[in-house]
């Protein structure tokens, strides 16, 4: 419902107009009846909050497509602002105020928010006037947003007040972002406060609520960032090339929680070796700061081309070894180490490699050249360390040189790239090759194996995979950090960060922008909407910083979920499970978690399914401070919920408002839960997870209702289909002949459907080596849900969100195929089938 | 009766007069009001605003752009703007530059240009200089140096259209470059303090007639035609102060035979390891010949070179192929021919034309240029021949002329 304004000036209106009436009257015709004044309505508007990952377009009218987003947006707004966040989080909330008649001046403003003799200081929030720009095209065709005029530049509302930004357009939306960033050492509670919106000089006050959560956000950033920022672009973006302005913006995207990839600016592209010797001896400072500062994650060594004759271009391991070199005596002259953090990413030498035969050529050759340099610098550091002058300790020399040697080298290719590469340590590549849970275990594989992952964004892809387009919605972006820490994917490269024309500042292009055209103008890029700029010119508003991209706030709040949930499983439930005397593990519960908002690589979910997953990551992380933690979290064959809790003595434990009774496990209590729930409601310290779920069993141990093909689509009929027992459970066994590409099981009308959520298979391989698995619905259409790799023994296979699926293809589902892709050691293998969930 | 009649008479002449002189004087205060009127000058920016400030280009770490409002520094309007120029520190980068936009997005007709003005307060606390160019077209002028005494400085550089609008499209005139000197560290650079204000064009009334492109039997440039002095360029890999120094030399001691002019070329001092620099004769001016057939009937390019040096020099020509718009550098789809230019005396350069323009002909990595021009897509297949100048950290001066197209058998 809307709060309505209700104001005396229609009164005051009509006098003046009447004052003013009369005098033109006389004036001009000498008729006072022609002059008369129509009475201005009286000003009414709507104050509603929109969750920060919603973009609230300016105006929703226009079109009817247009009407129906926006009247799909509207279904997201709420009328309360309230807010939950850790100590040392940010969290945002859109203010939308909706005048009905022209707004000349509004304003917005913050108290102090207080929870008994606690104050969170009005000082605690940011609020920003969010600048709208035109989209004229959506450049997704799987899109559902829509052209219109889109929030990105988030303009400091002082600045905005001053260059008469503020200024409302009768029934247009004018949103603010709140941001409140929680201190560190703020006590718990729930704080209350009030927002003033001011229009034209009259005030509505609206209450408010933060709850601050009791858990710390921790200060080191986790996930690691490469963030380029060309010098030369700073030229377009402030009219100022120096490594102080370039310093502004390497702050600002660390308040960010990202890190830029090169700390000194003034890199220089010349030939000699004295230059790059200056230039490595002016990153010492920078390195050395960054490496203490908790809000760098990461940052990039130097790297330079040069021409070669079999390659075209490798890397100059010359000037390599003048950056390592320095950086190894830089290390052991200031006993800090510059290695730990560092990672390589030569975007000039071999980025993308697919696009050539060229590149992927020489990928391998500058991986072993970049392996090399570092064994060399790893030698060095030894040999200063053993001199007399060498005035640190051995085991940081030590330490030091494990570090050398674990300098990442990020190329931006993918573990099934047709190079074939042997070398490549990180790979880093794009959402749409993670395209099955197989796809993410070769990664974990790879990193078993020494490697690591990380990904990247750019022009490519578009919605659905996510994005951080302006032409797609804020959910993308968040939930792109949730998909990264379930991927286990350690990092994250955005290729440039303040670029304009097509990613870069060109000249002689006629695209290129200067000053407030670059808010004017944000269909710049060819070939996408936002993609390398997330800053605009503050210069234009009087402001000594440039003004981030409301994109940067979506990236820093999953950032902060990302490295919630490395704190939980990195340190929080190892410490309890040596507390406890349990191993404790999170993922089923995080597995939950992550089906609120995607299935494998696409973003189909709203802002509520976020703000659902990130509740429960609240309770998680309250609960893991307080010595409270759900493990082991399951659903079984037989529909029930299964999990355990464990709490230190004296702490209450409820489910479904039942009182739990457990029992002593370590220095705790371990309570376990085993029943049938459509919703487990599971409380403690004062904090509810809602878990559950209503599932049916579709599977029907019946050998009638499985049929065989090999790989040419031909049915295959002597496989044997029985009814069995698997220790002790009754299964259907499958006894898959070589020739076994697929099995079809057939399914009774609804048993798939649009609401579908999640489809959980039971099932025991027989085998020696796991196999992949590939589980498809098929209908008129037939659709791939996820790929995974099934292992010998009893596995539980997840499949979540099949209402994501194309089903204006599939229409009704008519059967469940699962296709087999067999390692070279695996002929024949045997299945027994447990049962086949689903979850509405 | 009369009386009245006389009155009537006169007041009916007085009024015939005044008609008449009304009718008279119409036509010519019509004409008045159709006349276009004619500009004599052309405002560019008086960085009143940032966004006046931030509409332009800042290359090559240029350093910082703002808006100043202390009027000392001011010369029009309400601000100008205050440049701190640091450029990259180290030796044998690029100087930096800014390039003021003439017309927005747009070009700006400069065919009636008659000299570029600015007031420039230098307030670097040392006498410095700024270098001077415009960009029109895809070409860029030669940049021309300009000293600025501490202070206030109100310059003016004229511009000769008529021998510019012979290589230049001078109805698409695009920027003003200024280029500045550099710092060696920040410290220094923070006091590298120029005020730019009242940036503008003096025009013509009319744009005066370019000079016709003529050659004599033979000729393809002696430099002795007015409009020779205006085809020349230089590019390549460089800072700014290490690209040749050309000009129309008039002593005839340097010319050859001693006769008419020819083209001085000073090749500057610089490190060693700084980029490969030439000089070039504008494409306009390759593009009178077709060297298609001039292959065919077995002609010869030919130049003579005064060396004004003590030792031999090795040097070159680049001919470069181009795709579309582009010149292809990196996959070596260039010719090149080398030659050896005598000290202190002329040396007679003779190419075989064949070598341009024949397929299978030997070229530079085995790519093969051809000197031609595509009908169907209507575009020349080559950039404009580049003469290389050898690098030193000495100043080398050489002299050019005669630039020709002769028989084989003169050769």
């Amino acid at each position: 419902m809307a709060k309505k304004w209700l104001k005396n000036i229609m009164a005051l209106s009509m006098a003046a107009g009447m004052v003013f009436s009369a005098a033109c009257g006389g004036g001009n015709s000498g008729d006072s009846s022609s002059s008369a004044v129509e009475p201005q309505p009286e000003l009414e508007a709507s104050l509603r909050i929109a969750y920060a990952e919603d973009k609230i377009l300016q105006s929703y009218e226009g079109t009817s497509s247009l009407e129906a987003f926006g009247e799909r947006f509207s279904g997201y707004l709420m009328n309360d602002f309230s807010i939950a966040a850790f100590r040392n989080e940010h969290e945002s909330r859109h203010v939308v105020i909706t005048p009905n008649i022209d707004v000349a001046a509004y304003d917005l403003s913050v108290s102090d928010f207080k929870c008994g003799n606690n104050v969170l200081p009005a000082s605690a929030f940011d609020l920003r006037h969010e600048y709208y720009h035109e989209v004229s095209t959506i450049m997704s065709s799987d899109s559902t947003m829509q052209p219109g005029m889109y929030p990105d530049a988030m303009v400091p509302l002082s600045a905005a007040k001053e260059y008469k930004l503020n200024k409302i357009a009768a029934n247009e939306n004018q949103a603010v972002l709140v941001t409140v960033k929680v201190p560190a050492d703020q006590p718990t509670g729930v704080y209350t406060g009030t927002i003033t919106v001011t229009l034209d000089g009259k005030e509505e006050k609206m209450s408010a609520t933060v709850e601050v959560l009791d858990y710390t956000l921790p200060e080191q950033v986790q996930v690691k960032s490469a963030v380029q920022l060309t010098t030369g672009n700073l030229a377009a973006l402030e009219a100022d090339v120096t490594q102080e302005r370039y310093d502004k913006i390497v702050s600002s995207l660390n308040d960010f929680r990202l890190s830029v990839q090169w700390l000194y600016g003034m890199r220089t592209d010349t030939t000699r070796d004295d230059v790059v010797q200056a230039t490595a001896d002016e990153q010492i400072p920078y390195m050395l700061k960054a490496a203490n500062d908790p809000k760098v994650s990461a940052y990039g060594f130097s790297t330079n081309g040069k021409a070669d004759p079999v390659y075209g271009g490798s890397l100059n391991t010359d000037w390599f070894m003048i950056f390592l070199r320095t950086y190894v005596e830089a290390s052991l002259e200031n006993q800090v180490d510059l290695f730990e953090k560092a990672y390589t990413y030569m975007g000039s030498i071999i980025d993308e490699p697919e696009q050539s035969e060229e590149l992927m050529n020489k990928v391998d050759y500058v991986c072993q050249q970049y392996n090399d340099c570092l064994e060399e610098a790893a030698t060095y550091a030894a040999e200063l360390a053993a001199l007399d002058t060498y005035e640190g300790t051995q085991e940081f020399a030590q330490s030091l040189i494990a570090s050398i040697l674990d300098v990442e080298h990020v190329v931006t290719t993918r573990i099934d790239s047709p190079g074939g590469y042997d070398l490549v340590d990180t790979y880093c590549t794009e959402p749409q090759y993670y395209d099955s849970s197989a796809k993410v275990d070769d990664y974990r594989q790879h990193r078993e194996n020494g490697g690591d992952y990380w990904l990247y964004t750019c022009c490519n892809p578009k919605t659905p995979y996510p994005t951080i387009h302006i032409d797609d919605n804020g959910v993308s972006a968040r939930v792109m950090y949730w998909m990264m820490r379930d991927y286990d994917i350690s990092g994250y490269l955005i290729w440039e960060v303040n670029g304009t024309g097509d990613g870069f500042p060109d000249y002689s292009n006629p695209k290129t922008l200067y000053g407030i055209e670059q808010y004017e103008d944000v269909m710049r890029n060819n070939t996408d909407v936002g993609d390398g700029y997330y800053y605009y010119p503050g210069k234009v508003f009087g402001l000594d910083n440039s003004v981030p991209a409301l994109r940067l706030f979506y990236l820093r709040d999953g950032t902060e979920d990302y490295d919630a949930i490395t704190d939980l499983e990195n340190n929080l439930y190892p410490a309890l499970s040596q507390k406890y005397g349990a191993t404790l593990n999170a993922s089923g519960v995080l597995d939950e978690m992550y089906s609120y908002m995607y299935n494998l690589n696409q973003v189909h979910c709203t802002s509520a399914d976020v703000a659902k997953a990130k509740t429960a990551l609240n309770t998680l992380m309250v609960w893991a401070n307080n010595g409270v933690a759900i493990s082991d979290y399951k659903i079984l064959s037989n529909g029930n919920v299964s999990t355990k809790l464990y709490a230190p003595q004296g702490v209450e434990v409820k489910a479904n408002g039942k009182v739990l009774t457990g029992s002593e496990s370590g220095e705790g209590v371990v309570y376990t839960i085993d029943e049938k729930a459509a919703t487990l409601s599971v409380e403690a310290c004062g904090q509810t997870l809602e878990l559950g779920c209503e599932t049916t069993n579709i599977f029907t141990i019946d050998a009638t209702k499985v049929s065989f093909q090999n790989a040419k689509q031909e049915t295959v009929e002597n496989v044997s289909v029985a009814v069995n027992k698997y220790e002790g459970v009754d299964t259907l066994k499958v006894e898959a002949t070589e020739d076994v590409y697929a099995m079809f099981y057939e399914l009774e009308k609804d048993q798939i459907t649009t609401e579908t959520e999640t489809l959980l298979v039971y099932v025991y391989l027989d085998a020696p080596e796991k196999v992949k698995m590939s589980l498809n619905v098929r209908g008129k259409a037939r659709r791939i849900v996820d790929a995974v790799y099934v292992n010998p023994g009893y596995n539980v296979l997840r499949f979540d969100r099949l209402c994501d699926l194309e089903w204006n293809k599939i229409k009704e589902a008519t059967q469940l195929v699962f296709t087999f892709d067999k390692p070279e050691t695996v002929t024949t293998f045997t299945l027994n089938v447990e049962a086949i969930n689903v979850v509405k | 009766m009369k009386k009245k009649n006389f009155a009537f008479l006169a007041l009916s002449v007085l009024l015939a007069g005044c008609a008449a002189f009304s009718a008279f004087n119409a036509p010519a205060v019509v004409a008045e009001e159709k006349k276009e009127k004619i500009s004599t000058y052309q405002q560019i920016n008086t960085y009143d605003t940032v966004q006046d400030v931030m509409e332009c280009n800042y290359a090559a770490m240029f350093g910082k752009a703002d808006i100043n409002t202390d009027k000392q520094y001011i010369t029009q309007g309400e601000g100008s703007a205050r440049l701190e120029v640091w450029g990259s520190f180290f030796a044998g980068t690029t100087y930096p530059y800014m390039e003021i936009r003439l017309n927005g997005n747009d070009v700006l007709d400069l065919s009636r240009l008659k000299n570029v003005q600015f007031d420039m307060f230098n307030a670097a606390g040392e006498k410095s200089y700024v270098e001077v160019a415009l960009s029109i077209g895809e070409k860029t002028t030669n940049f021309q140096k300009i000293d600025l005494a501490e202070g206030k400085n109100e310059v003016k550089i004229a511009y000769n259209v008529k021998g510019m609008a012979g290589g230049y499209d001078m109805t698409q005139g695009k920027k003003l470059l200024l280029r500045f000197p550099k710092k060696t560290n920040a410290e220094e650079a923070k006091t590298n303090v120029f005020y730019l204000d009242n940036v503008g064009l003096g025009m013509t009334l009319k744009a005066p007639k370019a000079y016709e492109m003529t050659f004599d039997e033979g000729e393809f440039c002696s430099f002795d035609k007015n409009y020779q002095e205006f085809i020349t360029n230089v590019g390549g890999v460089s800072t700014g102060d290490s690209y040749p120094i050309l000009s129309v030399n008039k002593d005839k001691a340097y010319s050859m035979n001693c006769e008419g002019k020819s083209l001085k070329v000073e090749c500057q001092p610089q490190i060693t390891a700084g980029g490969a620099v030439y000089f070039y004769l504008m494409e306009d001016i390759w593009h009178k010949f077709d060297f298609e057939t001039l292959g065919a009937e077995d002609k010869y390019f030919t130049f003579d070179i005064y060396n004004d040096t003590r030792t031999d020099e090795n040097m070159n020509i680049q001919i470069w192929r181009k795709r579309g718009d582009s010149v292809v550098a990196g996959n070596y789809n260039r010719y090149v021919y080398r030659y050896t230019a005598k000290a202190g005396q002329w040396t007679t350069v003779r190419i075989s034309i064949k070598e341009w323009v024949t397929p299978g002909m030997p070229a530079y990595n085995d790519e093969y240029v051809l000197m031609g021009y595509d009908k169907d897509l209507g575009l020349y297949n080559y950039g404009a021949p580049m003469f290389f100048v050898p690098k030193s950290d000495q100043l080398k001066v050489f002299y050019f002329d005669n630039f020709r197209i002769e028989n084989k058998e003169n050769a």
